[in-house]
């Protein structure tokens, strides 16, 4: 079920999109704010192999969330170099960019999908980049991407609701229905961005299940960011952790055991003030 | 026995204090804000002395009045009873229904062009600053100069008729309609359309999709509020030949046949009454109370107290539609089509019924589209004639109307506003002194509410003779209507929590009321009244053209002379005025908001 763990190759052969390339390659990352004076990203260089599922950690406004709008062009480096399916995301012109965005799939933390619209209309929109031209209601997209939307909504256990607003639907289902449009795009890497924050535990650990099946079914690379490390732990195949937008941790995560983790905390949070915030819960099913 | 220790040892200290002097910290400190707050309202209270006397409704004014009431009483007495000739029935009839079609087709005029325009004006949907400029500048410029002006220049140039009047509404229209549809545009949340543009989607699709289908609601929102505004506008626009039900009231007034104008004018209140409340049960239709609407548009409708039923119903069928639902899902190959729930049965019928209206509208009333086509050649002709070379067309009429124009518009804001403050509370379903009370309140809101301020201005300046005094008072009712249902839902928002407080206090209903309820409403009625001051400018000066003093009378007077330099150089004023006090009000709202 799991990957065999890739050790990353040396960066700068991420140029071949061969089975064992590399899909994302970034070079001393730096990304500033505010003229220069929020440092966001500090020189980050991470390569990922595809296929891989990486989990990055760390506190809030680490930069996990910077990172990962990087490599589907929401932000441009400020210095650096960022190659994503062998694309050089700050030279690319707005077409390219939009045809590269339709290879990755983007799941956000506050699923940002219309609440207005129906659930099979969110889906449908994930095959807006296959289409040309503007739509208005489900029934402007060709049947053929009709019956996909469906399989999508099937995949996430959301079928009966396919014809209901989002917005009447609990935290979690939205999110599934966010999946179901990142699905849709038939994308090549995953990006997400924190996507269970805003969900209770169990429901957090049900959709973070069903976004790695699915992922792990389409080979899919995953590029996840989580606060909670024990869920985490059940399926990656590696942990990045950041601090103030350095990277403090890589690792893979076999053979990591309790005690290098508890490590991991410390090095993330020297402080120990937000230590509840990484702690493996003992209750917490999906931890193990 | 200790407690009148402490007693005395405290007025003991009191008096200390008051020898040392430090008692005076008992009265509040003077600060910078406290002295701006204070000298703004001692402006504000000059500027509505000042316009009072300008008016000539001063103390001597109102003595006069009153010495001239067996005039005017005698003048009232032919107006009773109303009534509508049965010779002309037919001609009322299709006036009436000249008049509806008008505003509908109007409204429909503005929104095709006035969407449009709102969006490219839009900061995050119009990339090019050039452009937003060029059609905020449009947009600004339709809304500041008055329908009525619209028509008198549509009036010259295609003749009279229904189209002067469709245009006239349409592209006044696109002013209000622009603008908000560029706010709803800016309002939307960036994270749904962040999540379409990450899937890939050009920027049409983005603005399809992500922008779009966020706005939908208000969009209807804005036509509905829309439609209704140019219901009550569309009456007297046929004063100026722009058709519909007015050239009717010009006609009996010239007759000097008080009983019919009185008639048509209630006939006109009685027809803006019906169309208002479509307007609400539309909305009610299509909303129910479940969309999140912006704040500005959430205008729970004056008839929200008095439709509920609508809604009862609506809630009837979606809940009975809930069962069927379940039903469709059955078959596979179905499913793959959006099912027919009632709340899209609603949404198509209502669609559709717009539809067709929206046909009848260029159908029923006779638009000539002859001339659409012969004398369309003619606007470029007619702008380069508006457009002054020299300054020959000012004369010291035209200031002295001018400064008339805005002394109205004040005088009028500050007269509303002295009834429109204490009503306000009878009229709120939470401080109202009972039911009966409350109901009764609410309806005479909405009677007067209903009533086009200038429709009243004709019946007043038959009665007391033309004049800014009966322009005035005839706004100030206008005003008075319109202002007090926003009050009284202001009020309505009032926290309950803090007037609790205060009630246990012991304290009486005026004082709670003061002490409870005033303070927290304060900055909405001041803020709703320096929109009110924007408001009745923008009206004040068009009451000329009913003889109700202020520029609006050069306005037809230079339009009938044809001193086309004249007609454009008093547009250009009238934009500058209405401009100037819609930026400081503006200015003044963010201040205190």
């Amino acid at each position: 079920m799991k990957q065999d763990n890739i050790v990353p190759p040396d960066a700068g052969s991420g140029n071949a999109l061969a089975s064992g390339g590399n899909a994302v390659e970034v070079k001393d990352l730096v990304k500033t704010f505010d003229n220069g004076n929020v440092r966001a990203l500090d020189g980050v260089s991470i390569s990922v192999p595809v296929g891989q599922l990486l989990v990055i950690i760390g506190l809030s406004g680490s930069g996990k969330s910077t990172f990962l709008r990087h490599l589907n062009g929401l932000h441009l480096p400020t210095e650096g170099s960022v190659e994503v399916l062998g694309n050089v995301i700050p030279d690319l012109k707005r077409p390219e960019l939009r045809s590269l965005r339709r290879d990755i799939g983007f799941v956000f933390q506050q699923f940002n999908i219309v609440g207005r619209l129906t659930c099979i209309e969110n889906v449908l929109s994930g095959a807006l980049g296959r289409i040309r031209g503007p739509r208005i209601g489900a029934m402007m997209y060709p049947k053929s991407l009709r019956v996909e939307a469906f399989e999508q909504l099937e995949r996430v256990g959301l079928a009966d609701r396919a014809w209901q607003r989002t917005d009447t639907l609990s935290g979690g289902q939205q999110q599934r229905v966010a999946i179901a449009r990142s699905l849709m795009q038939k994308p090549k890497i995953v990006l997400a961005d924190e996507p269970v924050a805003s969900l209770d535990p169990e429901i957090s650990g049900q959709v973070m299940e069903l976004l790695v099946q699915c992922c792990i079914e389409d080979g899919i690379t995953v590029l996840c960011s989580l606060h909670q490390v024990d869920l985490a732990l059940g399926w990656a195949d590696r942990l990045i952790g950041l601090r103030d937008g350095k990277v403090v941790l890589d690792s893979l995560v076999k053979g990591l055991d309790q005690e290098e983790v508890m490590g991991v905390y410390r090095e993330l949070d020297p402080t120990g003030e937000k230590e509840n915030e990484y702690r493996v819960s003992e209750t917490d099913p999906s931890s193990q | 026995m200790n407690g009148v220790n402490n007693h005395e040892q405290v007025s003991e200290q009191v008096e200390k204090q008051r020898e040392s002097g430090s008692l005076d910290q008992i009265s509040r400190p003077w600060n910078l804000r406290r002295v701006q707050i204070w000298s703004f309202v001692g402006f504000l209270l000059v500027a509505f002395a000042w316009s009072v006397r300008r008016v000539d409704l001063s103390f001597n004014g109102i003595i006069e009045i009153i010495e001239g009431w067996p005039a005017t009483w005698s003048l009232l007495k032919r107006m009773v009873p109303p009534s509508l000739p049965s010779e002309d029935i037919d001609l009322i009839i299709s006036l009436s229904l000249d008049t509806f079609f008008m505003a509908f087709a109007g409204t429909a005029v503005g929104l095709v062009l006035g969407i449009p325009l709102g969006l490219l004006s839009a900061r995050n949907v119009m990339p090019w600053a050039s452009v937003r400029a060029l059609s905020r500048a449009i947009i600004v410029f339709s809304r500041a100069i008055p329908a009525l002006v619209f028509a008198i220049f549509f009036v010259r140039i295609y003749g009279i008729g229904v189209l002067p009047g469709i245009l006239a509404i349409g592209i006044h229209s696109i002013g209000m309609i622009g603008k908000l549809t560029a706010d709803a545009a800016e309002d939307i949340d960036t994270g749904p359309r962040e999540g379409v543009t990450s899937t890939g989607a050009g920027p049409m699709q983005d603005l399809a999709t992500g922008v779009w289908s966020q706005m939908v609601p208000t969009v209807i929102t804005i036509s509905l509020y829309r439609l209704e505004i140019d219901f009550r506008s569309a009456p007297i626009l046929g004063w100026v030949g722009a058709g519909g039900i007015g050239v009717l009231l010009r006609s009996y007034q010239g007759g000097l046949r008080y009983q019919e104008m009185l008639g048509i004018t209630l006939l006109i209140v009685v027809l803006v009454i019906l169309l208002e409340s479509l307007c609400a049960v539309t909305r009610n239709a299509l909303f129910g109370t479940t969309e999140r609407l912006p704040k500005k548009l959430k205008t729970k409708s004056i008839f929200a107290s008095f439709v509920s039923p609508g809604q009862k119903i609506a809630e009837l069928i979606i809940n009975r539609s809930s069962k069927k639902e379940v039903q469709v899902e059955q078959s596979s190959e179905r499913r793959l089509n959006a099912p027919w729930t009632v709340e899209r049965i609603k949404v198509n019928t209502v669609s559709m019924i717009f539809s067709v209206l929206l046909v009848l509208s260029f159908v029923i009333p006779d638009i000539g589209a002859k001339e659409i086509l012969t004398d369309s050649g003619n606007i470029p002709e007619m702008l380069r004639r508006l457009t002054p070379d020299n300054w020959s067309w000012w004369s010291s009429r035209i200031l002295s109307d001018l400064i008339d124009t805005v002394g109205i518009g004040m005088a009028a804001t500050g007269l509303a506003l002295l009834f429109a403050i204490p009503f306000s509370f009878l009229a709120a379903s939470n401080t109202a002194p009972g039911r009966f009370v409350y109901l009764c309140s609410r309806l005479f809101m909405l009677v007067v509410r209903c009533v086009p301020e200038l429709v009243v201005a004709v019946i007043f300046v038959a009665a007391i003779g033309p004049g800014p005094r009966a322009g005035t008072l005839a706004l100030s009712i206008g005003m008075f209507g319109f202002i007090t249902k926003l009050f009284a839902d202001a009020i309505e928002e009032a926290r309950q929590g803090i007037r609790d407080g205060v009630i246990s206090t012991g304290s009486t209903r005026l004082q709670e009321s003061t002490t409870a309820v005033l303070p927290q409403v304060v900055t909405s009625i001041i803020s709703n009244s320096m929109y009110l001051l924007d408001v009745a400018i923008r009206s004040s000066t068009v009451v000329g053209i009913v003889g109700g003093g202020g520029i609006g009378f050069l306005v037809v007077n230079s339009a009938r002379q044809l001193q086309w330099d004249t007609l454009g150089g008093i547009i250009f004023c009238i934009f500058v005025i209405v401009y100037a006090i819609e930026l400081l009000a503006t200015w003044v709202r963010r201040k205190v908001e």
